[in-house]
């Protein structure tokens, strides 16, 4: 009897939570239905970036249809001045601006939190030394200072044909200038709500406990700034595809040919565009939709995530 | 506040002198042959080593940053490598162009953004704000080189129009200047104005609600007096911040716009000269750079003071 009485409670119970799950999510929906159009196009720009191989007609490489043909059957945005799919180049292009994108954002919240973490917690010179490299790199504009770092660095080249680990190590120049920057912008936000938790009453329990600095660090401090670190993961990510795009438009980004959304906007292109706008509007709009995707969907998340907005 | 001032100009020396060793590193960082980047591949090893000891590239590294930081305090800033003009002459020749397109597209930014972020606020969720709103996720998503290279096809396509090539100057010819840089610096700036007016809108969303508002009203001011002297002077004081960035970001944007209009500007001139590590230039464009947005930072920095009383500056 006992037994069967808990196995009801105990069914109810996980039926509530699921539902609750349910309704929790169907809340989010309901709440930001443009965060959920923001979600469905951030995954179809990854999508459509890994399974590129499978979905293209033609290869974004070779001369397969007329100069500068118009938008046909065969080929829906149309050809190039050489000839070459201008749909096969655009859903290529997704794969240099994933790449580049998840790669810069990945180095900037890994190393930028790390050193937040580190400064916060030690103080003194190091603190002082961090927040010093912070107003030097501050004092470039974002554009400038990745132009500097790609100058330092030596060029990209890039294979045809690879994968995307591969490509991510090809463009590993292009990934450190646009990273660099998101570095200490990471840096700045973690450092400081990690200063306002280093002498929260709980931390200094944990210290008086003996818990090491790793430890403080790992179970104290991360969990409390990482909602901050999720908000700025999303934002940040539409910002280094532009970054990308802005860098490859200006010719100092991926290797002229390569198919990429700011290549495809810059160069010899150029002088077409007036005659055959569809090699604007393809790769144009494929920056737009996605920079839209993530700007919706980082909105969304800041509205749900950000510790500051909860509850209002 | 005078001993602040001085404190912070003094900040912004040394920073000056770290960043331009950062760059002077990064550029030299990597061995990299400058004279096969801008004499090409066909030179003689003859002309290569004339080249090298021409411009002293054959000493070591601190040599050639103590030179040049020598030349510079005292007004010279060397040669260019690429076309051995002098850099400061060239530097006066291209300044004015890229400060007006940062100015004009500065003032766009700032009068859209505040004033329509204002409006969308004031006036929540009627069809304006929809408006607003839409408008500044269109701006935010749309690159800006992608916005001005339709600049340039779309009017030319439709109605046979297209914005003057090439830079004229102001002072000769009024119209010709305004007919290239209005429209162009108008496009730079909607990105811009987008970001301002999504945080105008919310500061402005987060000052109406406040118990001050509601004391002004409840005294009767009239509402012009509510909004400009209550509502905007503290709702600005996040929006200056991001106005300062916005200023010093419109000057890579100014790369950008000068690059697709074909203009001589500060912008295209770093560009070539990054391309080939001609770092004279490239020095001088980036300290520029540096320098000015430190004394926006001053600057916003300052007016915090003169916009809230109750703000010091720390001592």
């Amino acid at each position: 009897m006992a037994s069967a009485t808990e196995a009801v409670v105990l069914g109810t119970r996980a039926e509530s939570s699921d539902s609750r799950h349910l309704r929790r999510i169907l809340g989010i929906v309901r709440r930001q239905p443009l965060g959920v159009f923001g979600a469905i196009v951030c995954v179809a720009f990854v999508v459509v970036a890994f399974a590129a191989p499978l979905i293209t007609p033609h290869d974004p490489h070779i001369f397969v249809g007329p100069r500068l043909g118009r938008p046909s059957y065969a080929f829906p945005f149309g050809t190039n001045n050489l000839g070459q799919d201008v749909l096969a180049r655009t859903i290529y292009g997704a794969q240099v601006s994933l790449v580049v994108g998840v790669a810069s954002v990945l180095l900037g919240t890994v190393v930028g939190s790390a050193l937040g973490l580190v400064a916060a917690y030690c103080g003194g010179w190091v603190d002082s030394a961090v927040q010093r490299a912070l107003e030097v790199v501050a004092s470039f504009p974002g554009l400038m200072l990745i132009l500097v770092v790609v100058a330092a660095l030596s060029r990209p080249r890039v294979a045809r044909d690879v994968n995307l680990l591969t490509l991510t190590w090809e463009l590993r120049v292009v990934v450190i200038a646009v990273g660099i920057g998101f570095i200490f912008a990471t840096t700045r936000i973690v450092r400081s709500v990690a200063l306002t938790e280093r002498h929260a009453p709980y931390v200094e329990a944990a210290i008086a406990c003996g818990a090491g600095w790793a430890r403080i660090m790992w179970r104290h401090l991360l969990p409390n700034v990482m909602a901050y670190i999720i908000v700025g993961v999303s934002v940040t990510l539409g910002l280094a595809i532009l970054a990308e795009a802005s860098l490859s438009f200006l010719g100092y980004g991926v290797p002229p040919g390569t198919p990429a959304w700011g290549t495809d906007l810059s160069g010899i292109n150029r002088q077409f565009f007036l005659q055959a706008p569809w090699l604007v509007l393809a790769p144009g709009g494929a920056i737009s939709l996605t920079l839209l995707g993530f700007n919706f969907l980082g909105d969304a998340l800041r509205d749900e995530l950000d510790p500051r907005l909860r509850g209002r | 506040m005078q001993g602040y001032i001085l404190r912070r100009l003094i900040g912004i020396a040394v920073n000056m002198v770290i960043v331009s060793l950062v760059i002077f590193l990064a550029l030299r960082l990597v061995p990299n042959n400058v004279a096969a980047d801008v004499l090409g591949q066909t030179a003689t090893p003859e002309q290569y080593h004339a080249f090298n000891a021409k411009y002293g590239l054959d000493d070591p590294a601190p040599v050639q940053f103590a030179r040049w930081l020598g030349g510079v305090l005292h007004g010279d800033f060397g040669r260019s490598f690429r076309t051995n003009a002098q850099v400061a002459v060239e530097f006066r020749r291209r300044f004015p162009i890229t400060l007006e397109v940062v100015v004009l597209s500065f003032i766009f930014t700032a009068v859209m953004g505040v004033l329509f972020g204002a409006i969308s606020a004031l006036r929540q969720n009627s069809p304006l704000d929809y408006g607003v709103r839409l408008f500044s996720i269109f701006g935010l998503s749309v690159p800006n080189f992608l916005l001005l290279t339709c600049l340039l096809i779309f009017p030319a396509r439709w109605w046979g129009y297209a914005p003057r090539f090439g830079a004229t100057d102001f002072f000769k010819d009024p119209s010709g200047n305004m007919q290239l840089y209005l429209p162009a610096t108008f496009t730079l700036a909607v990105g811009a104005a987008a970001t301002l007016m999504r945080l105008t809108r919310s500061a402005f969303l987060e000052v109406v609600r406040q118990d001050y508002v509601r004391t002004a009203r409840a005294k009767g001011l009239r509402e012009r007096a509510i909004v400009l002297r209550h509502e905007l002077r503290n709702a600005m004081l996040p929006v200056l911040t991001l106005m300062g960035i916005q200023l010093g970001a419109l000057l890579g944007g100014s790369i950008i716009l000068e690059q697709v209009m074909g203009l001589p500007g500060l912008g295209t001139w770093a560009l070539a000269a990054i391309g080939v590590n001609d770092y004279p230039v490239v020095m001088v464009v980036a300290l520029y750079a540096a320098i000015t947005v430190m004394v926006i930072n001053l600057i916003v920095d300052l007016s915090y003071v003169a916009l809230d009383p109750r703000i010091r500056l720390a001592h």
